[in-house]
């Protein structure tokens, strides 16, 4: 089975891949995802699903919103970059599925910013392919998007228009298995997307294929609720690999995470307070190191969840 | 000792045509012997340099004592005569070949050429002339053609023109010289005066004040943080065995080779190979009329020395946006200025991963086209927001911003 379902990843992945141009990336949205360094593919459970894999919205056991702020590349005189995200999960109901409703930005004031408003819907499969929930969960989704790009022109470019904006979508996979292994497939602006200015400037497709374990206890060195992941990401004709860690600590309360890319050493905390009625706030902190950009003092990512 | 010889060079402007429809017409000529004591005004166009700028020299002004005798300098060093086209455009539009002689309304002027004068094979080879240039006056103006820029091509480019001033003036009672050499593309006609005060020397010696040739003059050193040109270079010799004044001579008006945003400006003269500072030039520079002046306490090569104490923002790129359209035939890109072999640019997309860098450029710094790779090789880099950050070879900060290229 597990077989299977990796061949048809990858033969997803392959036909799926193709070579356009343009801008957008899903770096840095939801502050647990980043101090896991984004590998969240197969992890996606939470208000941070919805722009890393739409499917995993599917297995949040209640509504959650999650409010995200953020400084780039702090410690840069002359760099003033923002990341925010917001992101709500509605699970309306095992027959009816979940959907969610999520914003992210990225902004240079003055400069240039990108808008992702993104509309998803998913659902646990189980029921309808005849999958033993023992077994396995499998669940697919699909978000709606618009892009946005807004570019302060100057004297120069006075006739271009300020906005650039196109319709797109996800579509994505998320197979969680019993023993404990994640498998997520994700493909990200399967719509062309146009968002040039002068020129025909599609936004380029992103598949990721994303593997995860966890185990609520790690067998050997004792660490609790403890999840790893790792995505692969293909974009054009490049690849890239993101991987991370995550545990939970005291009674778990205290998230603490660790993770990287090839840019960037990643490493995050989070503190759950919880209520009556199964109502939850969580505040989450994510600390990003660039490797290659000098220094910076690293990016910060702040967010407070609610779940209820 | 008041009898005064006088001797006085200027520069007349002078462009050439070079075009292969003019071939047949070319009818330059050598100049012809003048009288005993002729005013020897000489021109050189300068086509080096391509700003929209025409110093000339106002013929008509000059104190000339008897026939004027002009020289075309052509520079044009293995072209040979008979593929050149010089022509006298008058006011009223009428061309006249520069073999006629006896222009009218400019008095006795003799036009024509010295094949000997044509001699030097040096850089200005590569540029055609092609077109019409006119003897010095009030609404005179040289215009070339680059050589790359096509056979069939209307584009013409006004040329420098710049003087040259001889004169023998009795250094016991003191002389001056006073010659136009403005801007005539700005309505500037500015004077370019040399004044000898009484007693600067002893006995008749011929002055001569010349712009010397930028390419054969060091251009000096440069730092990181102040960084230094070349502006303008004047040579000041007098002939006679003379090697010290009594008192110096003030050269006044002097223009400017290129603008300037220069905050501070040096003197500087050549002892052997060294261009050393000196600090008693009374230099004075006019930044708008770009013009400059200064005392020469001594015999021998002078030379101005622009100077931008830069700052971190001095090397950003003014243009924070690009789009990527071609203007012309190139990319017009972030311009990084004032950056030098050694300097750095790096690019980096906002995952913090590199796209490309910069290691080398051009004389006013380093051009981010928008490509990937190094030095503008690669492919083009997506829509997007970018981080630079500037390393100089210097050491000290890395000077870090954010520029948005877009298709």
């Amino acid at each position: 089975m597990k077989k299977i379902l990796a061949v048809l990843l990858l033969t997803i992945v392959l036909v799926t891949a193709q070579k356009v141009q343009a801008a957008f990336d899903d770096t840095y949205w939801g502050v647990r995802a980043l101090g896991m360094g984004g590998a969240f593919t197969a992890v996606s459970n939470d208000a941070n699903a919805p722009l890393y894999n739409v499917a995993g919205t599917a297995f949040t056991a209640q509504n959650e919103v999650t409010l995200m702020g953020s400084r780039l590349f702090a410690g840069l005189e002359g760099v003033e970059i923002g990341a925010n995200y917001a992101g709500f999960v509605h699970p309306i109901d095992s027959k009816y599925g979940t959907i969610s409703f999520a914003w992210a930005s990225i902004s240079t004031p003055g400069l240039r910013r990108e808008d992702t408003f993104n509309i998803g819907y998913a659902r646990l499969l189980n029921d309808i392919l005849r999958l033993d929930s023992e077994i396995v969960e499998l669940s697919a989704g699909l978000n709606v998007k618009y892009l946005m790009q807004e570019v302060k022109f100057g004297e120069n470019e006075k006739d271009l228009e300020t906005y650039k904006g196109a319709m797109t979508g996800d579509i994505g996979l998320l197979a969680m298995f019993s023993n404990g292994i994640g498998i997520g497939y994700t493909s990200k602006y399967v719509v062309p997307a146009d968002i040039g200015f002068m020129e025909k400037d599609e936004v380029k497709n992103i598949n990721v294929v994303g593997l995860s374990y966890y185990n609520d206890e790690l067998p050997y060195i004792k660490i609790p609720y403890f999840t790893i992941a790792l995505d692969v990401i293909f974009r054009d004709n490049e690849s890239s690999i993101r991987a991370g860690v995550e545990s939970y600590v005291l009674d778990r309360k205290l998230a603490i995470r660790l993770g990287g890319r090839e840019e960037a050493f990643n490493i995050g905390f989070g503190y759950e307070f919880a209520f009556a009625n199964e109502t939850k706030l969580v505040i989450d902190y994510a600390l990003e190191l660039p490797m290659q950009v000098e220094e910076s003092y690293g990016s910060h990512f702040f967010s407070l969840s609610f779940k209820f | 000792m008041n009898n005064i010889y006088i001797k006085k060079s200027l520069l007349i402007a002078f462009a050439i045509c070079v075009s292969a429809f003019f071939v047949d017409i070319c009818k330059a000529e050598p100049l012809s012997p003048t009288e005993d004591t002729p005013v020897n005004i000489s021109s050189v166009a300068d086509f080096t340099n391509m700003y929209p700028r025409v110093l000339h020299t106002k013929i008509d002004t000059v104190l000339a004592n008897g026939i004027l005798n002009a020289k075309v300098f052509t520079y044009f060093g293995i072209a040979s005569y008979g593929e050149l086209t010089l022509e006298y455009k008058l006011d009223d539009g009428e061309v006249i070949p520069v073999e006629e002689k006896n222009i009218k309304n400019k008095k006795d002027l003799y036009i024509g050429t010295t094949k000997g004068d044509i001699t030097k094979d040096n850089e200005y080879i590569d540029y055609r002339i092609k077109g019409t240039f006119k003897i010095p006056g009030q609404d005179d103006f040289i215009t070339y053609e680059p050589a790359d820029a096509g056979a069939s091509s209307t584009t013409f480019v006004r040329a420098k023109v710049i003087s040259k001033i001889e004169k023998e003036i009795d250094g016991d009672s003191g002389g001056t010289i006073s010659v136009f050499a403005g801007d005539q593309s700005k309505g500037d006609n500015g004077t370019v005066i040399v004044n000898v005060p009484a007693g600067a020397y002893s006995g008749t010696h011929n002055i001569v004040v010349d712009f010397l040739d930028e390419s054969s003059i060091d251009q000096g050193s440069a730092s990181s943080k102040t960084r230094e040109n070349v502006i303008s270079n004047v040579a000041v010799d007098v002939e006679g065995g003379i090697t010290e004044l009594i008192s110096p001579i003030q050269i006044k008006n002097l223009p400017l080779k290129n603008e300037t945003k220069a905050n501070k400006f040096f003197m500087q003269y050549q002892e052997g190979t060294d261009w050393n500072l000196i600090s008693n030039s009374n230099l004075s520079v006019d930044k708008p009329d770009q013009l400059y002046s200064f005392s020469a306490a001594k015999l021998g090569h002078y030379r101005v020395l622009e100077s931008i104490i830069l700052s971190n923002s001095s090397y950003r790129p003014e243009n924070r946006i690009v789009v990527k359209a071609k203007v012309g035939n190139s990319y017009p890109g972030f311009e990084f200025k004032y950056l030098q072999e050694g300097d750095t640019v790096k690019i980096y997309n906002l995952k913090g991963k590199k796209i490309a860098e910069l290691k080398s450029g051009n004389s006013d710094g380093f051009i981010w086209e928008g490509k990937k790779g190094t030095d503008n090789n690669g492919d083009w880099a997506e829509s997007g927001t970018y981080i630079y950050q500037i390393k100089l070879k210097s050491g000290g900060d890395v000077i870090s911003g954010t520029i948005a290229f877009v298709w």
